[in-house]
């Protein structure tokens, strides 16, 4: 990692604990039911805070001594950051949004399979020349695993789902 | 006396069909876990917690360890064939274990993996058996003083052996102990960091946040990383040769105290057990030179090295309520879900419970045995399915499994941002283990804390001055100072082994 990207790592961590600390300090520290000031709410959090702004200043020493040359980076993937972001959308558009607001969970999570594998596998099934077999393989699939994850879970652990 | 009574009994209850079928099946599923690169052992324990809520106390514990102990057994195989390790505690087999796979001998390299998992395991379980009873004896005299500190070290050990810097694991553990302040305040019911929310209330539930952390983290890091090339190995025979046992029989024995006493160590797991079996076994052996080169002697230290540190990763953990890695933290989670109360009253309210626990660890290092000889070639077939397939079903799992202890929404929305927020840390170079110690400890550090102060009317004097929180304050000091640059220089101090 960089200095530059080590360095704001340092002050996220430095602002995340001024922030706990400054609340843990305006928190109530219920005198008025005759409570020790030695076990008000805020005291962990307060020493946390603090703790993390002091090692946060050492994170970044750490970085300003750090030689920006030490280790080469190496390459990325081309594509690896696209294929994260589509498998971060994925997985926030069925369990943040479509989770419990109308489909059956069973549909969902079959739906869900079904589009995350078709969408990854496309490429690879273009490449070998199966796209039709690999749909029917992974609906097939999406199906199955559906359905039996909602079996498992509503019939033998008694949950009821989303 | 009453020790062997307890343990025979024990025994006696798992004897029966339905305890075999669970510990068989739990091992297999926790071997499998292993075997797929980017689930660890740790998401596997937490995905079952929530699966075997509704089980009986000691089977659900049972299936748990199982997992456990499979999934570290499992992820060798991994390591041996693709040169990836299954689970982090895997990555020293990787060294020996994949050169002699490419030497054409993956079999043997397995046949020596199942025997050193299996002779760990049960040297560990000796310990387990041996040495719980006299912690949380001598546990029975600590008081808030000394589990503050024990508390602390867990944190401050797991982030100084986790992580790319000690610096980024220790504010992983304090971002673990933040968020575990969050909610109802045990002391005085108090809320802290709600905002407001009901949801928040409650505070942050362990196992969604660690489904978060270590399942849909994963899910987003497998997704991200390069294609692996699925695997198309054939393997030689994988029954062990009773001349590598008997060969290395000193090897066995040296890395099984090491994976014991590293496994006992508050927060420092099996992947430090392993890899420091293996340098012992490196700095004693007289075929040095054959090491990272195929050597018999360095994958047999390795795997009997991270076998050993599960039991012993869960003799603190059932003496002190301190567990000694990030799986036996949410192993202790589920105990205390299941109505055990790990720690020093452990042994004086529930003397059979630490039995229960010893027995079933045999069970399951028995099953890794049963599946180790006679099941390798079905069990690989798991290596062939494409990540793009079982990601999403494991995110499915991660769901549900989330959503399954409490039945609310706001629990996956628990696991979603805890996941995106340590798969971001993670790829800054920030290790999640001491996250988890962090989530699970903040509770007994922030009780610990503020119990001791009130008993010292705000004295810190207690906290230095008795002698096992002396001896623990020390040990956390010199964690912290071993960071300062000229003192690193003047003694030497090592931030990695």
């Amino acid at each position: 990692m960089s200095r530059r990207a080590e360095l704001l790592t340092a002050a996220a961590w430095g602002a995340a604990g001024t922030t706990i600390l400054v609340a843990s300090w305006r928190m109530n520290r219920l005198d008025d039911r005759g409570i020790s000031p030695w076990s008000a709410p805020g005291l962990t959090p307060g020493v946390v805070g603090a703790l993390m702004i002091v090692l946060a200043g050492v994170l970044a020493l750490q970085a300003r001594h750090t030689e920006t040359a030490a280790e080469p980076v190496p390459p990325q993937e081309a594509g690896a950051l696209r294929r994260m972001l589509l498998a971060l959308a994925l997985c926030f558009g069925f369990a943040g949004i479509a989770l419990g607001h109308g489909l059956p969970f069973v549909v969902e999570g079959a739906i869900f399979i079904f589009v995350f594998t078709t969408l990854f596998s496309l490429p690879v099934w273009r490449a070998e020349r199966r796209i039709k077999r690999g749909l029917l393989q992974t609906l097939a699939i999406a199906v199955l695993a559906s359905s039996f994850i909602a079996w498992l879970f509503e019939s033998v652990f008694l949950v009821r789902l989303p | 006396m009453d020790g062997l009574t307890h343990l025979g009994a024990a025994l006696a209850a798992l004897a029966g069909p339905w305890q075999i079928a669970y510990a068989l099946g739990a091992t297999l599923a926790g071997i499998m876990i292993g075997l797929l690169p980017g689930l660890s052992a740790t998401l596997g324990v937490a995905l079952f917690t929530t699966l075997t809520v509704k089980m009986a106390p000691n089977d659900a514990i049972l299936v748990l360890i199982c997992v456990y102990v499979g999934a570290i057994y499992g992820g060798s195989r991994t390591a041996i064939l693709l040169n990836i390790p299954g689970t982090a505690a895997n990555a020293a087999a990787c060294l020996d274990g994949h050169m002699l796979a490419r030497q054409g001998q993956a079999g043997r390299a397995m046949g020596i993996a199942t025997t050193g998992s299996v002779a760990g395991s049960l040297f560990g379980v000796v310990a387990l058996a041996m040495f719980t009873p006299l912690l949380a004896e001598t546990a029975l005299q600590f008081g808030a003083f000394e589990f503050f500190w024990l508390g602390m070290a867990g944190v401050m050990m797991s982030g100084s052996l986790t992580g790319s810097t000690p610096v980024k694991g220790w504010l992983m553990g304090l971002l673990g102990i933040f968020v575990a302040t969050i909610g109802l305040d045990p002391v005085h019911a108090y809320e802290r960091f709600t905002f407001g929310s009901n949801a928040m209330t409650g505070g942050i539930a362990l196992i969604p946040a660690l489904v978060g952390a270590f399942g849909f983290a994963e899910v987003l890091t497998v997704m991200g990383a390069p294609r692996v090339a699925p695997l198309k190995s054939t393997l030689d025979s994988v029954l062990p040769k009773i001349g590598d046992v008997l060969r290395y029989w000193r090897t066995i024995l040296r890395s099984g105290v090491i994976g014991v006493s590293i496994g006992i160590l508050p927060g420092v797991g099996e992947d430090m057990g392993a890899w420091s079996s293996y340098a012992a076994a490196k700095r004693a052996s007289r075929e040095r030179e054959k090491f990272g080169k195929g050597s018999v002697e360095g994958l047999m230290a390795a795997e009997t090295g991270d076998n050993a540190a599960i039991p012993g990763a869960l003799i603190p953990a059932l003496a002190l309520g301190i567990p000694g890695s990030a799986p036996a933290a949410v192993l202790m989670s589920a105990m205390i879900i299941h109505g055990a109360q790990p720690g020093p009253m452990l042994m004086v309210n529930q003397p059979q419970y630490i039995y229960d626990v010893v027995g079933i660890t045999l069970l399951a290092t028995l099953s890794i045995l049963v599946f180790g000889l006679i099941l390798v070639r079905p069990i690989l077939w798991v290596l062939r399915v494409p990540r793009d397939i079982i990601m999403p079903i494991v995110f499915v799992l991660c769901v549900l499994g989330a959503y399954s202890i409490t039945q609310r929404l706001f629990d996956v929305w628990v696991m979603l941002v805890v996941g995106v927020v340590c798969f971001l840390l993670r790829r800054r170079g920030f290790p999640v283990a001491p996250f988890v110690l962090g989530l699970v400890l903040g509770d007994i550090i922030d009780k610990s804390l503020r119990r001791g102060l009130v008993l010292s009317d705000g004295s810190l004097a207690p906290f230095f001055t008795r002698p096992i929180s002396a001896v623990l304050a020390v040990l956390v000091l010199a964690l912290l100072l071993s960071q300062v640059p000229a003192l690193r220089r003047r003694f030497s101090f090592r931030s990695k082994p």
